[in-house]
């Protein structure tokens, strides 16, 4: 499967208009917590240049657009958002590992579909977590509207995970990250610092034509990801006059806790010390 | 829901950029031009260095004055005309709220601006492009179009029928969504002189899907447009001539 994908990935160009860009952006942990985004890319202190991307699964949305679902490998350029806003960094996050969860459920009714990804970052080897919602696809609700989209799992039994955020267009009908914080607050309400959460906040809506948000990211300093109930939270403000509702849904987190073998593995180590001890007993015997 | 993949796309990424030009508005066929929401792949985007003062244009003229909708001033509409070395005029509008929400009836509105109606381009060729002030909160140009009734409905638009005298702009800005100004929306023509009109501009927020939260809410007012055509002299003169055939023949007719 995995080499199937490899085989049919297409490398998609990337933007011709350089020094665009932000960085990855460490959070705050104390005030002020909400680090805002701009509309401007040339400003917007989150976003990165994607250089080239490796594409494994796309889909065509009812405008005939093809949007891409899943990059097995995404180059970026890193400016500074200081004139002469120089280029202080380059990176390949190359895909670890993702989920794609569909029908994530809102005031009981299916409203998108949500793709978590994690990636390892050529520039400092960090893990990078990836969040992307793509909503009102056919056959769900097509009113819907997410405000905030939430990371959960930085902080394991008192150790603090650092979150460094930040977004880039997988599709250029993208809608970017609006802004972030270590809080489980959403829009319209206060933030209060949480270590263990990250809020994103956008505004993706089909009606508003921004049905997919762009790709969302965090960096951290944890060693390991593992699976976790609730991992990802999503949030509609109610400020077009919907209910006020908020969701979860299981995905990866980060962790300090090397990964324990699975039963497999230990199978497959039984059987080959076996086998050492057939080879040895034969070369005894003889 | 299960969406359909393809592994294998075709597709040349969004870096096959053309804009940084002026793009022309379509008189027949699909009217409307869509921008995206990545300025890098937006064709009706001008490039994130772009402003007149460095193209080779100068400032004719400028009015700012209040947007008021339902007689309560919400915002600030920048009306700005700039000559090209050519003689040509570029018509910049920008938007910008500060009020989130009004009361209308003992209910409170969110305002929003939808589309921008600009009036006075008949007989006049028209592209159109924008570019980001730099404030950071600009709002795109989400598409535009040559019509009169092609104005944002919810929850589909109607069909574009063509209007020579009338450029839709439309757009989504919202103190409360956090996108509280447009970019400038600009109009090249070649157009030579401007005058200014009553009614040159309509702004027009969409009705929600009940009607009523927010009910439509529209506004119409002054702002600069090209100097209605008058005939050239060598119209004129092939008038003359016409005339003078006609008394040519007539004359004969009598002989």
């Amino acid at each position: 499967m995995k080499l199937l994908h490899i085989a049919a990935a297409t490398v998609m160009a990337g933007t011709s208009i350089s020094a665009v860009a932000g960085d990855f952006v460490e959070l705050n942990q104390a005030f002020p917590l909400r680090l805002t985004g701009a509309n401007n890319q040339v400003i917007d202190r989150y976003f990165l240049d994607e250089t080239g991307m490796t594409i494994s699964e796309s889909f065509t949305d009812r405008d005939s657009r093809v949007i891409p679902l899943v990059a097995t490998s995404i180059k970026y350029d890193a400016y500074s958002t200081v004139s002469p806003r120089p280029l202080i960094g380059s990176g390949t996050l190359t895909l670890l590992d993702y989920r794609h969860t569909e029908d994530v459920m809102l005031a009981g009714q299916a409203i998108g579909d949500v793709y978590d990804f994690v990636f390892r970052d050529s520039r400092d080897n960090k893990l990078v977590f990836g969040t992307r919602v793509l909503l009102g696809l056919p056959g769900q609700q097509q009113n819907a509207e997410l405000n905030n989209v939430f990371r959960y799992g930085f902080d394991e039994g008192g150790t603090t995970f650092a979150a460094a955020a930040a977004w880039l267009f997988m599709s250029p009908y993208d809608l970017r990250l609006y802004s972030a914080a270590r809080s489980d607050r959403g829009l319209l309400q206060t933030d209060v610092f949480d270590p263990d959460a990250v809020s994103f906040q956008s505004d993706i809506n089909l009606s508003e034509g921004n049905p997919y948000s762009g790709l969302y990211l965090l960096k951290t300093d944890a060693m390991y990801y593992t699976m976790a109930d609730k991992a990802i939270g999503y949030f509609q403000a109610g400020e077009e006059d919907q209910p006020v509702v908020k969701a979860f849904t299981g995905g990866f987190v980060p962790t300090n806790m090397a990964p324990v073998p699975e039963p497999t593995t230990y199978l497959m180590f039984l059987a080959g010390l076996g086998m050492l001890g057939l080879v040895a007993r034969r070369r005894i015997a003889s | 829901m299960k969406i359909k993949t393809i592994a294998l796309s075709l597709m040349l990424g969004f870096g096959a950029h053309t804009a940084q030009a002026f793009v022309a508005l379509p008189e027949s066929g699909e009217l409307r031009i869509v921008g995206v929401n990545n300025a890098a792949a937006d064709p009706l985007f001008l490039g994130f260095e772009w402003m007149p003062a460095t193209q080779g244009y100068t400032r004719a003229a400028r009015r700012i004055s209040s947007v008021i909708y339902d007689g309560t001033d919400v915002g600030t509409f920048y009306d700005y005309v700039y000559r090209g070395a050519d003689n040509t005029l570029l018509f910049a509008s920008r938007f910008e709220l500060d009020i989130g929400e009004i009361e209308i009836g003992g209910a409170e509105y969110d305002v929003e601006i939808n589309d921008i109606l600009r009036r006075g381009y008949a007989n006049y060729d028209v592209s159109v492009g924008w570019y980001d002030s730099g404030t950071g909160t600009d709002f795109r140009l989400q598409s535009v179009a040559h019509t009169s009734n092609g104005v944002r409905t919810r929850p589909t638009n109607p069909v574009d029928v063509f209007d020579d005298n009338v450029v839709d702009f439309r757009t989504d800005i919202s103190v409360e969504e956090g996108n509280a100004t447009t970019g400038w929306y600009v109009l090249k023509t070649n157009a030579t002189e401007f005058q200014y009109l009553v009614d040159a501009v309509t702004i027009r927020q969409a009705p929600s899907i009940d009607g009523v939260s927010p009910p439509l809410r529209a506004a119409t007012f002054e702002g600069f447009a090209p100097v209605t055509a008058v005939p050239e002299p060598e119209t004129w003169g092939m008038l003359l001539a016409g005339l003078g055939l006609i008394g040519f023949a007539a004359r004969r007719a009598r002989g």
